[in-house]
């Protein structure tokens, strides 16, 4: 058992009683225990405040996801007014001003449909600035649903602060899964997995499959074409790729043979109900095992170091943030590199403030590493971070609002032939098995994919000398080459859209 | 340890850290609050109205029921002929008054409310009158809105 300092009995400062003292509110037990409670500190410690910072980007996507629920409509039925009339899909041609909104060119709204003509009625003040939109290819009017009215129209454009709302949520997600990764790769170079936290490593390994779960159930809810081909695309992997099993779980993630309005539904359901329900018990249950196992102190850590750890990679982290936009022209918040700064920053910001504020104290143990009070220490450096964070997040969604629409997203009509928008392509982090499936036949890449999820859940049992407190060099050559293999065909999947 | 101790020289400066650590989540908390605050308040859309028929329409029929927006509205002729309509909705309790052509009166089926043609209370709970919508002629053709009526 590897000695954990959080969990190590500390002398009672008076009366040590098992139970609640006499006199003494329960809830002050707490307060003992919080008191007795210690975090290791040493050259690694820096790589604990990501657990946190994830914990906190989930709340904060819960939190935004809330308020989402509030106007969206989980319907892919064509969407009519307050009084009945049907909506039809219209194209600003150039920028205006009408009533409290600005709308610029290549934007795409709902207006009424006069059904007797079977063309928009445009308003007075969008006379010329407007057309129908058609659908490509029989030239019927595309008629937008009530989901994608209630996201492009109610959120975007009539609630107060809706697209900021918005921006926090797919922020949030996207540097969530950046942190995610970062924690389980830091977890694995740093053996944290080892004997008895094998049971952290797996819940936390099943959280970040609820999380991918979340993104994948979350990009088909606003209902445009190119949420659409994704879901359809994610959905048919197993259908093409699995015989036998694999079709019967695509009906059962679609509600049907194709994507659809009960399709839609599943998706809503497992987003806001089933998925959650499941990412709250595991991590309640991760937290949990972090109390009873305590954290994780690396092999052969060493106290010092930790401050210049920090430094560097802030130093990095600035340094993309610099130059990669000029690299690349411009500015995008949601590019990997960009992303993984955005995430190391808050981090390395709170631990170097705080270290300087409040070092660490000796262990009370008398051993080499020092250690720091969970309350308040601790805690005060994790909130700073989230802190961070939480600015760095407000400012992207202020200054780089989110939009939903791009040229190749409109409204999915079901009763008209949809054309997949050109150039589609899945976020970041599904990139790696969207190149996987372009570079190799299906099968095999879904057996690779199956293989990779059940090495990574199975790396507790693989690494057998972690567990006698040694460190493996054939383990740290695997995940260096998991990260590259991943980072390499992530690259290479953006790499091959550039190319066409 | 030296961190709960107060006789510590640590101590100001963790009081310090202490209180601006609480100030930076009070001073973010509020305008979070605001933002979520004005988030939930529904969009203010414009007044929902309603085509009735056309007056030559309405002058056949001495009560006519229709959907204006959300609400239940009935449009109805005053002695004097004049055009007005009145919101279903009882002002007690929220449920719709029926109309009764027997007795010209509005009964409220939920508590015994009862209300004449003009939507003045008669009897029961409720204490307002029913609510007045607006009507308006354009070409012949009778408009309710669920704006309020001047009246």
């Amino acid at each position: 058992m590897i000695p954990s300092p959080s969990n190590r009995p500390q002398p009672e400062p008076e009366n040590p009683g098992s139970g609640p003292r006499e006199g003494h509110h329960p809830l002050m037990e707490l307060r003992g225990w919080l008191a007795r409670k210690h975090v290791p500190e040493h050259r690694h410690s820096l790589w604990y405040y990501f657990g946190g910072l994830t914990l906190f980007l989930l709340a904060l996507m819960v939190a935004s996801g809330l308020l989402l629920t509030l106007y969206y409509e989980p319907s892919a039925a064509p969407a009519v007014t307050s009084d009945g009339t049907p909506l039809a899909a219209a194209r600003v041609l150039k920028g205006l001003d009408w009533g409290e909104h600005h709308y610029v060119a290549g934007d795409v709204i709902a207006l009424p449909l006069n059904a007797r003509t079977g063309e928009i009625i445009v308003p007075a003040g969008m006379k010329g600035a407007v057309e129908t939109v058609k659908d490509g290819i029989t030239g019927g009017v595309i008629r937008p649903s009530a989901a994608w009215v209630s996201v492009e129209g109610t959120i975007m454009r009539d609630v107060e602060f809706g697209p900021l709302v918005r921006s926090v949520h797919v922020y949030s997600a996207n540097l969530l899964i950046a942190t995610l990764l970062i924690h389980m790769f830091s977890a694995f170079f740093l053996r944290a997995y080892r004997r008895p936290r094998g049971l952290m490593w797996v819940t936390g390994f099943i959280l970040l499959g609820l999380i991918l779960g979340f993104a994948f159930t979350g990009y088909l809810l606003p209902w445009n074409t190119l949420a659409y081909f994704a879901t359809r695309i994610g959905v048919s992997l197993p259908e093409s790729s699995m015989p036998g099993i694999g079709p019967a779980a695509a009906n059962a993630l679609r509600g049907g043979t194709d994507v659809g309005d009960a399709t839609l539904t599943r998706m809503y359901s497992a987003h806001v109900v089933a998925l959650p329900m499941a990412a709250i018990l595991f991590v309640i249950l991760h937290l949990l095992f972090l109390q009873i196992f305590g954290l994780s102190i690396p092999i052969g850590a060493r106290r010092r170091g930790g401050r210049g750890l920090a430094a560097s990679l802030g130093g990095i982290a600035a340094a993309v943030l610099i130059a990669w936009p000029i690299a690349m022209g411009t500015f995008d918040p949601l590019a990997p590199p960009v992303l993984a700064a955005f995430v190391v920053l808050p981090v390395v910001i709170a631990y170097l403030l705080s270290g300087m504020a409040a070092p660490a104290v000796e262990s009370p143990d008398g051993t080499s590493l020092g250690s720091i009070p969970f309350y308040s220490n601790f805690i005060y450096r994790d909130l700073l971070c989230w802190l961070v964070a939480f600015g760095i997040i407000v400012t992207l969604a202020i200054a780089v609002p989110w939009r939903g629409q791009n040229p190749g997203s409109m409204p999915v009509d079901l009763t008209r032939p949809l054309a997949t928008p050109p150039g589609i392509h899945p976020e970041w982090y599904f990139m790696f098995a969207f190149q996987l499936l372009r570079a190799v036949p299906g099968t095999l890449a879904v057996i690779c994919l199956i293989l990779l999820g059940a090495g990574i859940l199975a790396v507790p049992l693989l690494d057998r000398r972690a567990a006698r407190g040694e460190r493996s060099t054939a383990m740290t050559v695997l995940g260096i080459a998991v990260a590259v293999g991943l980072a390499g065909l992530t690259v290479w999947g953006y790499l091959s859209l550039a190319t066409g | 340890m030296t961190a709960e101790n107060p006789d510590t020289p640590d101590a100001p400066r963790r009081n310090a850290i202490t209180i601006l650590l609480w100030s930076a989540l009070a001073t973010i908390a509020a305008p979070v609050v605001y933002v979520a605050g004005r988030f939930i308040r529904p969009p203010a859309g414009g007044p929902a109205t309603a085509v009735a028929g056309t007056e030559a329409e309405l002058g056949a029929t001495p009560a006519h029921i229709l959907k204006v927006g959300s609400a239940d509205a009935i449009v109805m002729r005053d002695p004097k002929g004049a055009l007005y309509a009145l919101n279903l909705r009882c002002t007690h309790a929220g449920c719709n008054v029926h109309w009764n052509p027997a007795n010209g009166g509005f009964a409220c089926p939920c508590h015994g409310g009862r209300f004449d043609r003009n939507g003045q209370v008669v009897k029961g709970p409720p204490r307002m009158p029913l609510r007045r919508m607006t009507v308006t002629l354009d070409n012949g053709v009778v408009i309710v809105s669920d704006k309020p009526s001047a009246e």
